[in-house]
Protein backbone atom coordinates (compact mmCIF):
# COMPACT_ATOMS: atom_id res chain seq x y z
CA UNK A 1 0.00 0.00 0.00
CA UNK A 2 1.39 3.40 -0.91
CA UNK A 3 1.11 6.25 1.57
CA UNK A 4 -0.56 9.47 0.44
CA UNK A 5 1.89 12.27 -0.17
CA UNK A 6 1.63 14.72 2.70
CA UNK A 7 3.91 16.93 4.71
CA UNK A 8 2.08 15.85 7.85
CA UNK A 9 2.84 12.12 7.52
CA UNK A 10 2.88 10.55 10.95
CA UNK A 11 6.23 9.03 11.81
CA UNK A 12 7.78 6.10 13.68
CA UNK A 13 5.79 3.47 11.78
CA UNK A 14 6.43 1.17 8.86
CA UNK A 15 5.36 2.67 5.56
CA UNK A 16 5.54 1.80 1.89
CA UNK A 17 6.23 4.79 -0.37
CA UNK A 18 6.43 5.07 -4.13
CA UNK A 19 8.32 7.71 -6.05
CA UNK A 20 11.40 8.50 -8.09
CA UNK A 21 14.88 7.59 -6.89
CA UNK A 22 17.07 10.73 -6.90
CA UNK A 23 20.43 11.72 -5.49
CA UNK A 24 20.84 14.64 -3.13
CA UNK A 25 23.91 16.17 -1.51
CA UNK A 26 23.06 14.67 1.88
CA UNK A 27 22.10 11.25 0.52
CA UNK A 28 19.69 9.25 -1.61
CA UNK A 29 16.10 10.51 -1.60
CA UNK A 30 12.68 9.40 -2.73
CA UNK A 31 10.87 12.16 -4.60
CA UNK A 32 7.09 11.92 -4.68
CA UNK A 33 6.24 15.15 -6.46
CA UNK A 34 7.65 18.62 -7.04
CA UNK A 35 5.78 20.13 -4.09
CA UNK A 36 6.47 17.31 -1.63
CA UNK A 37 9.45 17.24 0.71
CA UNK A 38 12.00 14.54 -0.12
CA UNK A 39 12.22 11.36 1.93
CA UNK A 40 15.84 10.43 2.66
CA UNK A 41 16.90 6.77 2.71
CA UNK A 42 18.95 6.26 5.88
CA UNK A 43 22.44 4.90 5.21
CA UNK A 44 22.23 5.18 1.41
CA UNK A 45 24.58 7.82 -0.03
CA UNK A 46 23.49 7.48 -3.67
CA UNK A 47 21.14 5.31 -5.73
CA UNK A 48 23.73 4.28 -8.30
CA UNK A 49 22.12 2.65 -11.33
CA UNK A 50 18.67 3.03 -9.79
CA UNK A 51 18.84 6.83 -9.99
CA UNK A 52 15.85 8.30 -11.84
CA UNK A 53 13.96 4.98 -11.70
CA UNK A 54 10.52 4.59 -10.17
CA UNK A 55 10.83 2.63 -6.94
CA UNK A 56 8.85 1.42 -3.96
CA UNK A 57 10.59 1.74 -0.60
CA UNK A 58 9.51 0.11 2.66
CA UNK A 59 10.90 1.34 5.96
CA UNK A 60 10.27 3.02 9.28
CA UNK A 61 9.35 6.65 8.71
CA UNK A 62 11.15 9.04 11.00
CA UNK A 63 11.63 12.80 11.24
CA UNK A 64 15.09 14.04 12.08
CA UNK A 65 17.89 16.41 11.14
CA UNK A 66 20.26 15.07 8.53
CA UNK A 67 22.93 17.78 9.05
CA UNK A 68 23.60 20.31 11.80
CA UNK A 69 21.23 23.29 11.51
CA UNK A 70 22.95 25.80 9.21
CA UNK A 71 23.29 29.44 10.16
CA UNK A 72 21.19 31.83 8.08
CA UNK A 73 22.75 35.00 9.45
CA UNK A 74 25.52 37.13 7.97
CA UNK A 75 27.87 34.14 8.17
CA UNK A 76 25.84 31.40 6.47
CA UNK A 77 26.98 27.84 7.02
CA UNK A 78 26.48 24.68 5.02
CA UNK A 79 23.65 22.24 5.72
CA UNK A 80 20.00 21.29 5.36
CA UNK A 81 17.70 23.68 7.25
CA UNK A 82 15.11 22.09 9.55
CA UNK A 83 14.05 18.49 9.87
CA UNK A 84 13.58 16.01 7.06
CA UNK A 85 11.69 12.76 6.56
CA UNK A 86 13.91 9.72 6.82
CA UNK A 87 13.22 6.05 6.12
CA UNK A 88 15.07 3.74 8.52
CA UNK A 89 15.86 0.07 7.82
CA UNK A 90 14.66 0.64 4.28
CA UNK A 91 14.36 -1.92 1.50
CA UNK A 92 13.28 -1.17 -2.05
CA UNK A 93 12.33 -2.54 -5.42
CA UNK A 94 11.97 -1.00 -8.85
CA UNK A 95 8.49 -0.61 -10.31
CA UNK B 1 23.66 16.62 -19.72
CA UNK B 2 24.40 19.02 -16.92
CA UNK B 3 23.59 22.72 -17.26
CA UNK B 4 27.17 24.01 -17.17
CA UNK B 5 28.07 21.80 -20.10
CA UNK B 6 25.20 23.35 -22.03
CA UNK B 7 26.29 26.82 -21.06
CA UNK B 8 29.85 26.13 -22.20
CA UNK B 9 28.49 24.86 -25.49
CA UNK B 10 26.39 28.01 -25.96
CA UNK B 11 29.39 30.21 -25.30
CA UNK B 12 31.51 28.20 -27.73
CA UNK B 13 28.81 28.36 -30.38
CA UNK B 14 28.65 32.15 -30.47
CA UNK B 15 31.31 32.93 -33.00
CA UNK B 16 31.96 36.62 -32.29
CA UNK B 17 32.80 39.08 -29.51
CA UNK B 18 33.87 37.99 -26.03
CA UNK B 19 33.76 34.22 -26.57
CA UNK B 20 36.32 34.49 -29.38
CA UNK B 21 38.57 36.58 -27.21
CA UNK B 22 38.14 34.09 -24.40
CA UNK B 23 39.13 31.18 -26.61
CA UNK B 24 42.35 32.94 -27.56
CA UNK B 25 43.14 33.93 -24.00
CA UNK B 26 42.35 30.48 -22.63
CA UNK B 27 44.91 28.96 -24.99
CA UNK B 28 47.50 31.42 -23.72
CA UNK B 29 46.60 30.63 -20.11
CA UNK B 30 46.98 26.90 -20.77
CA UNK B 31 50.71 27.31 -21.32
CA UNK B 32 51.27 29.42 -18.20
CA UNK B 33 54.13 28.40 -15.95
CA UNK B 34 53.20 25.86 -13.24
CA UNK B 35 53.03 26.84 -9.59
CA UNK B 36 56.53 26.71 -8.10
CA UNK B 37 55.52 25.14 -4.79
CA UNK B 38 54.21 21.67 -4.12
CA UNK B 39 50.43 21.32 -4.36
CA UNK B 40 48.29 21.20 -1.24
CA UNK B 41 47.54 17.54 -1.89
CA UNK B 42 48.29 14.87 -4.47
CA UNK B 43 45.99 14.77 -7.50
CA UNK B 44 43.27 12.14 -7.51
CA UNK B 45 44.13 8.80 -9.02
CA UNK B 46 42.72 8.46 -12.52
CA UNK B 47 40.13 5.89 -11.43
CA UNK B 48 38.80 8.02 -8.54
CA UNK B 49 36.22 10.78 -8.75
CA UNK B 50 36.65 12.02 -5.19
CA UNK B 51 38.52 11.54 -1.95
CA UNK B 52 37.27 12.21 1.58
CA UNK B 53 39.48 14.08 4.04
CA UNK B 54 39.13 14.40 7.80
CA UNK B 55 39.09 18.09 8.74
CA UNK B 56 42.28 17.75 10.79
CA UNK B 57 44.10 16.15 7.87
CA UNK B 58 42.91 18.94 5.58
CA UNK B 59 44.09 21.57 8.07
CA UNK B 60 47.50 19.89 8.24
CA UNK B 61 47.82 19.89 4.45
CA UNK B 62 46.60 23.51 4.24
CA UNK B 63 49.15 24.60 6.86
CA UNK B 64 51.98 22.80 5.07
CA UNK B 65 50.96 24.45 1.78
CA UNK B 66 50.66 27.94 3.26
CA UNK B 67 53.72 27.60 5.51
CA UNK B 68 51.88 28.78 8.61
CA UNK B 69 49.33 27.66 11.17
CA UNK B 70 45.66 28.21 10.46
CA UNK B 71 44.40 30.95 12.77
CA UNK B 72 41.53 30.48 15.19
CA UNK B 73 39.41 32.74 13.01
CA UNK B 74 40.20 30.63 9.94
CA UNK B 75 39.35 27.42 11.84
CA UNK B 76 35.99 28.93 12.76
CA UNK B 77 35.39 29.84 9.12
CA UNK B 78 36.43 26.38 7.95
CA UNK B 79 33.89 24.86 10.36
CA UNK B 80 31.12 26.49 8.27
CA UNK B 81 31.46 23.67 5.72
CA UNK B 82 32.02 24.14 1.99
CA UNK B 83 31.69 27.91 2.19
CA UNK B 84 34.38 27.87 4.87
CA UNK B 85 36.75 25.88 2.65
CA UNK B 86 36.51 28.61 0.03
CA UNK B 87 36.82 31.42 2.60
CA UNK B 88 40.07 30.04 4.08
CA UNK B 89 41.54 29.56 0.62
CA UNK B 90 40.76 33.14 -0.35
CA UNK B 91 43.05 33.88 2.59
CA UNK B 92 41.62 37.36 3.18
CA UNK B 93 40.83 38.64 6.66
CA UNK B 94 38.45 41.22 5.18
CA UNK B 95 36.04 38.65 3.72
CA UNK B 96 33.23 36.93 5.62
CA UNK B 97 31.71 35.30 2.54
CA UNK B 98 33.13 34.58 -0.91
CA UNK B 99 32.29 37.50 -3.24
CA UNK B 100 29.96 36.51 -6.08
CA UNK B 101 30.10 39.63 -8.25
CA UNK B 102 32.37 38.06 -10.92
CA UNK B 103 30.35 34.90 -11.55
CA UNK B 104 30.08 33.18 -14.93
CA UNK B 105 28.16 30.38 -16.54
CA UNK B 106 31.19 28.38 -17.59
CA UNK B 107 34.60 27.48 -16.22
CA UNK B 108 36.12 28.45 -19.55
CA UNK B 109 34.98 32.06 -19.16
CA UNK B 110 36.10 32.18 -15.53
CA UNK B 111 39.57 30.97 -16.53
CA UNK B 112 39.83 33.63 -19.24
CA UNK B 113 38.80 36.37 -16.77
CA UNK B 114 41.23 35.00 -14.19
CA UNK B 115 44.09 35.10 -16.71
CA UNK B 116 43.24 38.69 -17.71
CA UNK B 117 43.11 39.84 -14.09
CA UNK B 118 46.36 38.11 -13.17
CA UNK B 119 48.10 39.69 -16.16
CA UNK B 120 47.17 43.07 -14.66
CA UNK B 121 47.94 42.40 -10.99
CA UNK B 122 51.28 40.82 -11.93
CA UNK B 123 52.37 44.39 -12.81
CA UNK B 124 51.59 45.41 -9.18
CA UNK B 125 49.31 48.29 -10.20
CA UNK B 126 47.88 51.04 -8.02
CA UNK B 127 44.06 51.06 -7.87
CA UNK B 128 44.01 53.79 -10.55
CA UNK B 129 46.39 51.84 -12.77
CA UNK B 130 44.25 48.72 -12.27
CA UNK B 131 41.11 50.59 -13.30
CA UNK B 132 42.85 51.98 -16.39
CA UNK B 133 44.14 48.53 -17.37
CA UNK B 134 40.67 47.01 -16.95
CA UNK B 135 39.22 49.70 -19.24
CA UNK B 136 41.70 48.69 -21.95
CA UNK B 137 41.37 44.93 -21.63
CA UNK B 138 39.16 43.43 -24.37
CA UNK B 139 37.55 40.91 -22.01
CA UNK B 140 37.39 42.79 -18.71
CA UNK B 141 36.08 46.07 -20.11
CA UNK B 142 32.81 44.37 -21.09
CA UNK B 143 32.12 42.93 -17.64
CA UNK B 144 30.41 44.43 -14.61
CA UNK B 145 31.98 44.72 -11.13
CA UNK B 146 35.61 44.24 -12.24
CA UNK B 147 36.84 47.48 -10.70
CA UNK B 148 35.07 46.98 -7.40
CA UNK B 149 36.34 43.39 -7.21
CA UNK B 150 39.81 44.70 -6.41
CA UNK B 151 40.46 44.92 -2.66
CA UNK B 152 42.30 48.23 -2.95
CA UNK B 153 43.36 48.07 0.71
CA UNK B 154 45.61 45.07 -0.06
CA UNK B 155 48.91 45.58 -1.88
CA UNK B 156 48.24 44.32 -5.40
CA UNK B 157 51.57 42.47 -5.33
CA UNK B 158 49.94 40.13 -2.79
CA UNK B 159 46.88 39.37 -4.91
CA UNK B 160 46.08 36.62 -7.37
CA UNK B 161 42.81 35.94 -9.15
CA UNK B 162 41.39 32.55 -8.18
CA UNK B 163 38.33 30.50 -9.05
CA UNK B 164 35.62 28.77 -7.06
CA UNK B 165 32.27 27.32 -8.07
CA UNK B 166 28.93 27.59 -6.36
CA UNK B 167 25.94 25.30 -6.77
CA UNK B 168 22.61 26.61 -5.54
CA UNK B 169 18.82 26.70 -5.88
CA UNK B 170 17.43 29.41 -8.14
CA UNK B 171 14.19 30.14 -6.26
CA UNK B 172 15.80 32.70 -3.97
CA UNK B 173 12.66 34.74 -3.33
CA UNK B 174 9.38 33.00 -2.39
CA UNK B 175 7.46 35.77 -4.16
CA UNK B 176 9.11 34.98 -7.50
CA UNK B 177 7.24 33.12 -10.23
CA UNK B 178 8.70 29.86 -11.50
CA UNK B 179 9.66 31.66 -14.72
CA UNK B 180 11.46 34.40 -12.77
CA UNK B 181 13.38 31.81 -10.75
CA UNK B 182 14.45 29.94 -13.85
CA UNK B 183 15.68 33.02 -15.69
CA UNK B 184 17.24 35.18 -12.98
CA UNK B 185 20.62 33.42 -12.93
CA UNK B 186 20.88 32.85 -16.66
CA UNK B 187 24.28 33.98 -18.01
CA UNK B 188 24.48 37.07 -20.19
CA UNK B 189 24.52 35.90 -23.82
CA UNK B 190 27.49 38.07 -24.77
CA UNK B 191 29.68 38.01 -21.67
CA UNK B 192 28.55 34.81 -19.87
CA UNK B 193 28.43 36.86 -16.65
CA UNK B 194 25.74 35.89 -14.10
CA UNK B 195 24.13 38.59 -11.95
CA UNK B 196 24.16 37.18 -8.40
CA UNK B 197 22.93 40.37 -6.72
CA UNK B 198 19.58 38.80 -5.78
CA UNK B 199 21.10 35.66 -4.26
CA UNK B 200 20.14 35.15 -0.57
CA UNK B 201 21.61 31.74 0.46
CA UNK B 202 18.14 30.10 0.50
CA UNK B 203 17.85 26.31 0.24
CA UNK B 204 15.37 24.29 -1.74
CA UNK B 205 13.07 22.97 1.03
CA UNK B 206 14.38 19.66 2.35
CA UNK B 207 17.79 20.00 0.73
CA UNK B 208 21.24 21.43 1.45
CA UNK B 209 21.45 25.19 0.98
CA UNK B 210 24.46 25.37 -1.37
CA UNK B 211 27.80 23.80 -2.24
CA UNK B 212 30.94 25.83 -2.82
CA UNK B 213 33.91 24.21 -4.56
CA UNK B 214 37.38 25.76 -4.39
CA UNK B 215 39.32 25.15 -7.63
CA UNK B 216 42.77 23.76 -6.91
CA UNK B 217 44.47 24.40 -10.24
CA UNK B 218 47.64 22.59 -9.17
CA UNK B 219 45.74 19.30 -9.09
CA UNK B 220 42.68 20.13 -11.23
CA UNK B 221 40.42 19.18 -8.31
CA UNK B 222 37.66 20.93 -6.37
CA UNK B 223 37.57 21.18 -2.58
CA UNK B 224 34.18 21.18 -0.88
CA UNK B 225 32.45 19.53 2.09
CA UNK B 226 29.47 17.51 3.29
CA UNK B 227 28.19 20.16 5.74
CA UNK B 228 29.33 22.33 8.63
CA UNK B 229 30.76 21.03 11.92
CA UNK B 230 30.19 18.77 13.76
CA UNK B 231 30.84 15.64 11.67
CA UNK B 232 32.16 17.74 8.80
CA UNK B 233 34.38 16.07 6.21
CA UNK B 234 36.18 17.70 3.30
CA UNK B 235 35.92 16.37 -0.24
CA UNK B 236 38.52 16.60 -3.00
CA UNK B 237 36.60 15.97 -6.21
CA UNK B 238 36.86 16.00 -9.96
CA UNK B 239 34.74 18.68 -11.60
CA UNK B 240 32.45 16.00 -12.96
CA UNK B 241 31.83 14.56 -9.48
CA UNK B 242 31.44 17.95 -7.81
CA UNK B 243 28.97 18.96 -10.55
CA UNK B 244 27.03 15.68 -10.67
CA UNK B 245 23.23 15.98 -10.89
CA UNK B 246 21.75 16.54 -7.42
CA UNK B 247 18.20 17.43 -6.43
CA UNK B 248 19.41 20.27 -4.23
CA UNK B 249 20.61 22.54 -7.02
CA UNK B 250 19.44 23.83 -10.37
CA UNK B 251 22.19 26.39 -10.92
CA UNK B 252 25.98 26.45 -10.94
CA UNK B 253 28.34 29.37 -11.46
CA UNK B 254 32.10 29.69 -11.74
CA UNK B 255 33.35 32.73 -9.87
CA UNK B 256 36.58 34.69 -10.03
CA UNK B 257 37.80 36.45 -6.89
CA UNK B 258 41.05 37.88 -5.63
CA UNK B 259 42.82 35.69 -3.09
CA UNK B 260 45.72 36.91 -1.00
CA UNK B 261 49.11 35.27 -1.45
CA UNK B 262 50.99 34.25 1.71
Amino acid sequence: MSEPASESMSTERVVSLRGTARNAHAGAVLVRGEQEPPVYIAGLAEWGELADREVEVVGVLSEDRITPEPSTGPLPSHGVPGTIHLLLDASWRTL
Amino acid sequence: MHKWFLRAAVVAAVGFGLPTLIATTAQAAAVAAPSPRAPLAPPLAEDRSYRTWRVEDYVEAWERYHGREMTEDERENLARGCIGVTVVNLNREDLSNPPLNLSFGSLRTAEAVQAALNKIVDTHPSPAQYEAAVAKDPILKRLKNVVKALPSWIDSAKLKASIFSKRFYSWQNPDWSEERAHTTYRPDRETDQVDMSTYRYRARPGYVNFDYGWFDQDTNTWWHANHEEPRMVVYQSTLRHYSRPLQDFDEQVFTVAFAKKD
